[in-house]
């Protein structure tokens, strides 16, 4: 089995297995979450934000990725390039945009491992607030195959300024839209993904904001609309956060998405059905900017999701009782174990983990 | 570079479910790749890309997103 040359099968390699593993796992599934062919990465260029969100869960403790993690994710890239098909690279944060050089260097040097292996697909994408995302900067970014972005706005301006602020307190709106503009009007193959966040105090907002946006950014193939409920991430703030009650929930979801539609936006993902998580790849590692490896960018902090440390010669140092248990999607075919392995997550011995948490990301 | 892991000891993954994962079922070596040990995953991974290949999918083509953007040029994504 050529594709899994890098995996040890057991016994003579003549192993025969019946119809997937035990749940609804398909096989483009479960073959892109264990080939060696793959390499997930997902860096934190910096942890620090200028924004302090009033739902953010994350807290910044870590800025500036340090210099020996940078030439460590390179020497990682330049060891794997050869045998890799697909390179793929998401940058998070903190806020990415803030450590520029980072995300330039990097970037560089996956496209020059790149360039000498023609086998070798790279494509990276950003979630990023996009205030630091002007015409000039997209365009740097473009160039450097970053082609892919997730934004976040939190309904019309005097909404969203008052839940995605900078970190002195002023607004973002403003900038944020006019750089979606600026973007809009450039040329090239990139996606946006707006993610809208609903909630109890910006409903009745709603549905002329989701109109705006459909009018201004609906007739570009470019943009995607992801309408989601604003959700819990763990975060100090998440028991005074207006969430949508469970009692009109999808009903107001199904309405704005379907207004959204009817207005000619694209919509990103609807509905989601046999989702895996990044975090239940094996071939998938979030990188912290101290060199922390991590499997879930929500969850930061927690003691399963630190799974090993990356060296400075590109080498990872993972543990494998703290890897497997979010792999176990894989074994059982589950498909909430599948979508959010961090939900119920428990570790032979270990205390079991009652976070919950939403599947998607920020 | 092959791994220096010490082969773990063989297991009847399918005989215990209270032990469907243990630490020795999974692991990333030093240059980032994924060794599997659970005799269980290995032979539905290895079914699913004998399968694949049997459609005729060359499995080199993945998906630029895992959202399919790929299906018509491999009829066989499943994503």
């Amino acid at each position: 089995v050529h594709l899994l040359s890098k995996n040890r099968l057991p016994g003579s390699g003549t192993v025969e297995a019946p119809t997937p593993v035990r749940g609804q796992i398909s096989d483009g599934h479960l073959i892109r979450c264990t080939t060696n062919h793959i390499l997930h990465l997902i860096l934190l260029p910096t942890e620090a934000c200028n924004f302090r969100c009033i739902y953010c869960y994350e807290d910044f403790r870590f800025s500036r990725m340090e210099p020996w993690v940078v030439r460590g994710i390179k020497a990682l890239v330049s060891r794997r390039a050869e045998g890799l098909y697909d390179l793929w690279i998401s940058w998070f944060g903190g806020e990415p945009l803030l450590a520029k050089g980072v995300i330039d260097d990097v970037m560089t040097h996956a496209m020059d491992q790149a360039s000498k292996n023609s086998d070798l697909m790279l494509r990276s994408d950003m979630t990023t607030n996009a205030y630091l995302l002007s015409k000039e900067t997209f365009l740097r970014l473009y160039a450097l195959k970053v082609r892919r972005f997730q934004i976040t706005l939190d309904g019309p301006e005097h909404l969203h300024d008052q839940k995605r602020v900078l970190a002195g307190g002023r607004g973002t709106f403003q900038r944020i839209w006019e750089n979606l503009l600026g973007i809009r009007d450039t040329r090239g193959d990139f996606s946006i993904m707006l993610r809208i966040h609903v909630a109890e105090d910006n409903l009745e907002a709603m549905p002329e904001f989701v109109e705006r946006c459909a009018e201004t950014f609906g007739g570009d193939p470019r943009f995607e609309f992801l309408i989601r409920a604003l959700s819990r991430y763990g975060g100090p703030n998440d028991p005074n956060l207006p969430i949508l009650g469970p009692e009109h929930r999808d009903a107001v979801l199904t309405r704005l998405r379907q207004l959204a539609k009817d207005r000619g936006a694209r919509l990103a993902g609807y509905p989601k059905t046999n989702y895996v998580c990044y975090a239940a790849h094996g071939n998938s590692l979030v990188v912290r900017s101290n060199g922390r490896l991590n499997k879930c960018t929500v969850a930061l902090e927690n003691p399963e999701n630190q799974v090993g440390t990356i060296r400075e010669d590109g080498r990872v140092l993972v543990d494998s009782a703290k890897l497997a248990p979010w792999m176990r999607g894989l074994m059982s075919g589950d498909a909430t174990e599948l979508a959010c392995p961090m939900k119920n997550h428990v570790r032979s011995g270990a205390a079991p983990v009652t976070l919950e948490i939403p599947v998607a990301k920020r | 570079m092959p791994s220096k892991r010490k082969k773990p000891k063989k297991k009847d993954a399918l005989s215990n479910d209270d032990q469907l994962w243990c630490t020795e079922d999974v692991n990333i070596d030093d240059e980032g790749n994924l060794r599997i040990y659970n005799t269980y995953l290995c032979a539905a991974v290895a079914a699913a890309v004998a399968r694949a290949r049997a459609a005729g999918n060359n499995l080199k083509i993945v998906c630029e997103t895992g959202g399919g953007t790929d299906r018509e040029q491999n009829p066989q994504c499943t994503c």
